[in-house]
Parts: C-alpha cells; structure tokens; sequence
C-alpha cells in the first residue's frame, strides 16, 4: 500500500519532465511505426486527384498560431497537390491571423511550382462576419473583398477576372478549429450550390466533421494524424510524420498515467473487496 | 426615446429582413432579388467588422483603466495594450510585407502562440494523472473509449494490435456519428425555434438596452 500511494503522489515535475522525454526522444530517435491511411483522408485526396486541372478552390484558411503545428502540414500537402494540377486556388480566412499565416506558408509551395500570384493564386485577406461572410463571398466575392491581401485591387488581378462567384468555384477547403464553420460551409457552400468541401478540421472538431462524411463533406483530413497521413500519400514527408512516433509514445504515457492515478480501484476490483 | 424607435421599429426590421432572407434561401428568385440578398449581406460582413472595432476598443478600454488604477495584474494590462498597438504600428511604418513585420509576427504571435498551446500538455498531465478516477461505469466507459480512440489516432495502436483502428474507426463512424447528428438535429429545431420567435417578436434579446417593462 506505501507503494500504491507513493506512485499515485509522485511529483509533477517529474511527470512533466517524463512527458517532455517521451516526445522529445522520438524526435531525436525515431521508431519508424507504419501509418496506415484513414478512408476519409484517402477520400479528401482522392477528390482533389480525380478534378480536372485548373480546378478553382476557395481555401478558408482558419489558421492561427494553435493549429499550425496540427493542420499546417496538411494544408500545405494538399496546396502542393493543387498546384502539380494547376488548380487556381483563393485563399482567404474568418480570422485576423489567417491571411498572414497563409502568405507564410503557402509562399514558398507557390514558388516552389512556379506559381504565379494573382494568376494562380491570391489570398483574398481577412472576412469577418462568420457564416454571413461565407454566404457573401460564395454569391459574389467583389461585394465583400474589393482588394486583396496586399492592397492590390480585386480587378487589376487576372484570376477575379475568372473567378466571381460559387458559379467558377470547384471545391471548398476549411481547416481551423472553429465549430461554427464546419456546418456553415456545409449550409452555404454545399447544400446551396452543391459545391464539394473538404474539411482539415482540428482534433477535437473530428468527433464534430465525422457525420457529414462523406455525404456532405467528400473528405476530412483531422488533426496531426491526418497531416501525416496526407504527407505519406502526396510523398512529401515533413514536421507531421516525423511527429507521429512522439504522439504515439505520449498517448501511451497518459494512458499509463490515468492506469496509475486508478491503481487502487483496480487493485480492489481484482481482489474483489470494497473501494 | 420613444418605445417605437427603440423597439417596434427594430422588430419590423428584424421580421422583415428575416423572412426576406429566408425565402431567398429556400426558393428560386429573379436575380434583381439576388443582388438585394448579396447587398444584405455585404452590409452584415461590415458590421462583423465593424464589432472586431469594437471589441478591440472595449479591450482597450479596460486595460487602460486597470493600469490607472494600479489594479491586479496591471502590468499585464501593460503588456496588452502595446501588444495591440505593436503590430498597426510596425505595419504601418514598415508594410504588412516587410520582413521586420514577418519578423514580429514570427517571434511574438507565431512562436508564442504555440508555446501557449503546448502548456496545455501540462495542464492535461496533470489533470490526467490527478483527476482520471473511475467513479462508476459511466467514467469507466468514457476512459474506455478513450483509450480506444487514442490508440485508433497514434500509429502504436496498431503496431500492438492491428484490431485497434478498426475500433477506434467504428467508435468514430457508428456511435459517435448517431449521436452528433442526433444532437444537430436537436439544435437545429432548437434554433429553428428561436429564429420563429425572434422574427415574431417573442425573442427581444437582441434588443439590448431595454428593461423588463419596455420588453
């Protein structure tokens, strides 16, 4: 029993430096685990890979500082997979940060396939207004952006000649982690115009995206496992993947730790007698 | 000010606007109404916009006079309100552009956004380890499901037992879905509900500023 209660008052900075261990080492040496593909993420890529090239998008890039780590290796494998098939891509966000993160990132994806800003791809900038927002762009994107990002005029850029409504759009893209915006895109985007969407949700947004899958949304690539995954299939291998074993070897630590904070029960219930 | 300003004429509004939007939603129109719907709601994307404003100004607001009166943490008041002003200043004087603005927003939103979120690790740590008890079967059940949810995402899971994902995928797929859709149709008449009282005039919240009686 000393010992029971010793491993259930162990101090906390000792079982915070053990979870820094358990995710640092892999890092440094991985374990090389196989990652087996999920449907919905196969799905999501499958849709993109069957467009037809020079496909637009419009991408709500709900980015924030929190969620780059998780979503951004997906959303940049996926604008990478764009790209190799010359879709036309628009990026803009429901969040301030949004637009700032996109140029971050997707900048050198963009130079990296010789893309072209304003000709194959443009960030938009920042929509507030949440759900209205999306309804206004989807029905005439001028009435709600009359420059871009960067200053520039909507109709001195060669790709809003194109590119005025849900009528030229092909698919729909939202990653961040808002509850609100999964449902709004399916309201406004797919059951209005009957565009397809795909989601690059959160993780604790999966549990929320899975329902529309796949009859609303065509595919949901979740959190950092779905990052990873999606590197492994558009063979670009990065941050995600190189993560998964430090995942792995955390999430086998909580579950040891919520073992040890139950040791009593659990020793009770084996012995049959009472708590 | 009169009742009528104050309330009948907001409620006409809102009952007019509403129904307008809603048939636009729901039936095919002649494109002339269209374009009155996407003026709407170009009109509603300025007024989000106009609320962030607001927002920051009522932040502001309330820093600033926590400073004044040396109250709580007034240094972190401090720490907000130049935090607000740092980067409209740097974009400004330098461009959103620039690498000194990339530079900024690199280091102090980026860099530290995500510091903050990894010290949620250590908050659920220790939540975990101290507060994870098995009370009943229903706690038993939820760190059940957990657990297989968990070992379903990390790629360990399977390297122990491939039968896991194929769990963690029907926990997913089966009872999670069942009850999610059935909460969003819940919700839904829930909303569908408020949205019927409020164009009728029953839900006078948005309102605001008026009291019991003049509701």
């Amino acid at each position: 029993m000393d010992l029971i209660k010793k491993l259930q008052n162990i101090p906390m900075p000792v079982i915070n430096l053990i979870m820094i261990a358990s995710i640092a080492i892999p890092l440094v040496i991985p374990l090389g685990l196989p990652i087996k593909i999920d449907p919905m993420t196969r799905a999501a890529y499958n849709t993109i890979q069957n467009m037809p090239e020079g496909s637009v998008v419009i991408f709500d890039y709900g980015m924030t500082a929190s969620y780059i780590i998780e979503m951004g290796p997906a959303c940049n494998s996926m604008t990478a997979q764009m790209f190799e098939k010359d879709f036309k891509i628009l990026f803009f966000s429901g969040d301030a940060q949004g637009p700032v993160f996109a140029e971050n990132e997707i900048s050198p994806i963009a130079e990296e396939f010789k893309k072209t800003y304003g000709v194959d791809w443009v960030i938009l900038g920042f929509a507030p207004g949440g759900e209205v927002a999306i309804t206004a762009i989807l029905a005439d994107i001028k009435n709600v952006f009359s420059e871009d990002f960067y200053g520039t005029p909507i109709d001195n850029l060669p790709l809003m000649e194109v590119v005025q409504n849900h009528e030229q759009i092909d698919l729909a893209i939202y990653t961040g982690g808002g509850g609100d915006r999964l449902p709004a895109w399916v309201r406004q985007a797919n059951t209005a115009y009957g565009t397809t969407v795909i989601f690059i949700p959160a993780g604790g947004m999966i549990a929320y995206a899975t329902p529309y899958y796949p009859n609303q949304a065509a595919g949901i690539v979740g959190s950092l496992r779905g990052s990873a995954e999606y590197e492994l299939l558009t063979r670009r291998p990065g941050a995600a993947i190189s993560g998964m074993d430090s995942l792995s070897l955390s999430f086998l630590y909580l579950m040891f730790l919520v073992i040890l904070c139950n040791i009593s029960v659990i020793i009770s219930f084996i012995k049959g007698g009472k708590k | 000010m009169s009742l009528i300003i104050k309330r009948n004429i907001p409620m006409i509004i809102t009952f007019i606007l509403g129904l307008f939007m809603t048939f636009v939603y729901f039936f095919e129109v002649p494109s002339s109404i269209t374009n009155i719907e996407n003026t709407f709601n170009g009109w509603a994307t300025i007024i989000g916009a106009l609320v962030a404003g607001i927002g920051i100004i009522v932040l502001l607001r309330y820093n600033i006079r926590r400073i004044q009166r040396r109250r709580g943490d007034w240094i972190y008041s401090i720490i907000t309100v130049v935090s607000i002003f740092i980067f409209p200043v740097i974009s400004l004087v330098y461009g959103m552009k620039s690498s000194t603005f990339n530079l900024w927003f690199t280091i102090l939103n980026r860099n530290l956004g995500v510091a903050v979120y990894g010290i949620v690790l250590f908050a659920l740590t220790g939540g975990v380890y101290r507060a994870f008890r098995v009370r009943n079967i229903n706690s038993f059940l939820l760190i059940l499901s957990c657990f297989l949810v968990m070992l379903q995402i990390a790629p360990i899971g399977e390297a122990i037992w491939s039968g896991f994902p194929s769990i963690g995928n029907w926990m997913l797929e089966i009872p999670n879905t069942g009850a999610f859709r059935g909460l969003m149709i819940a919700s839904v008449f829930g909303t569908l509900a408020v949205a019927f009282r409020t164009l009728i005039g029953y839900e006078r919240g948005y309102l605001g500023g008026l009291g019991e009686e003049e509701k």
